[in-house]
């Protein structure tokens, strides 16, 4: 165990695991430091649960832009410097040939023993031969060792921070300019900020054209509605015509919108999820601990208790005898429960605020993404379709709740669990059923005063129990009652002012028993899933039913989001 | 004198059982926060994996 909770700990804190690596690594050769340096930035960068969004933006939504990655991978620069006489690149060039000289003559006098500590390496000009061992990355522009020191202290900068993947590039005014590769951080930065404007691009341009043209569209359509009656044939065609190639072009702005959009919207979907669940997991894990702490304690006072009503710890010691080492060693484990207690539940707490940032930071990003290009009633009329879905889950689940708590057997089922059987129980039930059950077994001077506490509690569980155990029923009832229009469900699917091939599989699959399409035709939930898997297979896939497992996985994932 | 003596000796077990419940859970939690975290680690690897496959595509469609 103790491996197990130094592995976590590598994971999660950085300082510990750096701090201990430099009191017990061994001394490596300078290549292999830097392969472990470059795995350490790598892991390091890797357990930031917060990279978030420029993470995602980086790794996915941007990984097929050329211009964008050059942007987020092109080095940093870290500062200035004006060349000073020794360093200065004519004084290199001319020390060369000197040296060359003088390293020759050594070499005559002292048999090749002796040499020069400069040589000189192809193309890169002079180089110092300690740089070489000393694992410089950049020996192209001649800098020495001691110069990439001076030059950063120069800059103010920290030379063991910096020392690797510094680079520097002469001037023709005389300048230096030094920079270094990004850390995952900053290239995960710049991919954030190359989103961003992507984003707005698409907010104010691209969807910012299609509102537009949109409300060109409207506009037209009301003014041919008003004026009907006092045209002519001969202009109402040529209206229409004109309100044909509106519509046309607005469509053609759709399309467009909609295919960068689904390029963002993607990966974006899948983080979410996994954040989703992971959150899930870890909000489970916690209550469950606390709850698992906080019996700990109680059972604990109550030993507490008994050992005073006795006649105090300083007697039991006396009786005890030669076990008096075995109630230390109790003791002690009793301290190393409540101190692991606090760090286990801390290290939750620290995990469920990083997914928690992350996902409301891909929430926030996919409800910006899907308001683009909608005009303000659209986006109104949106507000008041999900206030309408919202307040009917909302009474589904009340009424499937009171349904499945009426139906449930009582107090029984509580006690059992709590006599250490096997139960089938939520995890969340389990220990408050679990305290009831140990507090009523142990605690005998209180059980009177709490018993009133305690009924109050096994009738919670009980409740927790009842709601758990008929989730799947009221669940099975919602997909039999559910049933909506098909532009609501429609709605609900994302499937949202399609046009082309897109607005065609929508059109052949979401029509009820073979009818014409109707955006008004009641539809239930598994005739919305039937038509959205060969929504998926006609549009995604050109009709392949060979993709229709995906496409089922798919269209079952979406309508268990849908459902809960 | 005796029946303080059992009485001890079975806070004692008491004791014991208590701690040996808690420690046992504690462990099986410090189990679920590795597999978390290994969980984790595991999304974390295959985006960087879609992230080499886009990189590999890059460079192949600048050779051609």
């Amino acid at each position: 165990m103790k491996e197990n909770i130094d592995y976590k700990e590598k994971i999660w804190n950085d300082e510990n695991l750096s701090e201990q690596e430099e009191k017990e690594s061994p001394v490596y050769s300078v290549e292999e430091q830097r392969v472990i340096d470059n795995i350490d930035d790598s892991i390091g960068s890797k357990e930031n649960l917060l990279a978030g969004l420029g993470r995602i933006a980086r790794n996915e939504i941007l990984a097929n832009d050329t211009k964008a990655l050059e942007e987020i991978y092109e080095n940093k620069i870290i500062g200035e410097v004006e060349l000073k006489g020794k360093y200065d690149a004519k004084a290199f060039k001319q020390a060369d040939k000197s040296l060359i000289v003088r390293n020759s003559l050594k070499k005559f006098f002292t048999f090749g023993i002796a040499g020069s500590k400069y040589a000189m390496e192809g193309e890169n000009g002079l180089v110092d031969k300690r740089n070489l061992k000393e694992g410089y990355k950049d020996r192209k522009v001649g800098m020495r060792g001691e110069e990439i020191g001076e030059t950063l202290k120069e800059l103010d900068m920290d030379l063991e921070e910096n020392i690797l993947g510094v680079k520097s590039q002469y001037n023709e005014k005389g300048t230096k300019t030094v920079f270094r590769e990004k850390t995952d951080q900053e290239a995960d930065q710049v991919a954030s900020e190359i989103f961003e404007r992507h984003l707005k691009g698409l907010e104010t341009e691209t969807g910012g054209d299609l509102i537009k043209q949109k409300d060109r569209t409207e506009a037209m359509q009301k003014e041919i509605e008003k004026y009907k009656d006092d045209l002519d044939e001969k202009d109402i065609i040529k209206l229409g015509a004109e309100k044909s190639s509106l519509e046309d072009l607005k469509n053609e702005k759709q399309e467009k919108l909609n295919s960068d959009l689904e390029l963002i919207r993607s990966p974006l979907e899948t983080h979410q999820e996994e954040l989703a669940g992971n959150l899930e997991n870890l909000l489970a894990l916690s209550k469950e601990a606390t709850a698992q702490d906080e019996t700990y304690k109680k059972e604990i006072k109550n030993l507490n208790d008994k050992i005073t009503r006795i006649k105090g710890s300083k007697v039991i010691k006396d009786f005890l005898g030669d076990e008096i080492t075995e109630w230390e060693e109790q003791k002690a484990q009793l301290e190393a429960n409540k101190k692991a207690f606090a760090e286990k539940r801390q290290a939750l707490e620290t995990r469920i605020t990083g997914v928690k940032n992350a996902k409301a930071e891909i929430d926030k990003t996919l409800a910006r993404i899907n308001n683009i290009g909608k005009t303000k009633e659209e986006l109104s009329a949106e507000r008041a379709e999900k206030e309408k879905q919202r307040k009917e889950e909302k009474k589904l689940t009340k009424e499937g709740a009171t349904a499945g708590a009426g139906q449930q057997p009582g107090s029984g089922v509580v006690v059992e669990s709590g006599g250490g059987g096997e139960s089938k129980i939520s995890e969340y039930a389990v220990p408050a059923a679990e305290a009831a059950g140990v507090q009523s077994a142990t605690s005998e001077g209180k059980q009177r005063k709490t018993r009133k506490k305690q009924t109050a509690k096994v009738e919670t569980a009980a409740t927790t129990v009842a709601a758990g155990s008929t989730s799947a029923e009221v669940r099975r009832e919602k997909k039999e009652i559910i049933k909506k229009k098909v532009s609501e469900w429609l709605n609900l699917l994302d499937i949202k002012n399609v046009v082309g091939p897109a607005k065609t599989a929508m059109e052949n699959n979401f029509k009820v028993s073979n009818k014409e399409f109707n955006l008004t035709a009641s539809m239930n939930l598994d005739q919305a899933r039937q038509a959205y898997i060969k929504y998926i297979i006609d549009f995604r896939h050109g009709g392949d039913d060979s993709r229709f497992e995906n496409a089922r996985k798919e269209a079952d994932e979406k309508f268990e989001k849908i459902i809960k | 004198m005796p029946d303080t003596n059992n009485q001890a000796q079975s806070l004692l077990n008491e004791f014991k059982e208590i701690n040996l419940k808690a420690k046992n859970y504690l462990s099986e939690l410090d189990k679920k926060i590795i597999q978390f975290d290994l969980k984790y680690a595991q999304q974390l690897v295959k985006h960087d994996i879609n992230m080499l496959k886009a990189a590999k595509n890059i460079l192949k469609s600048k050779r051609k």
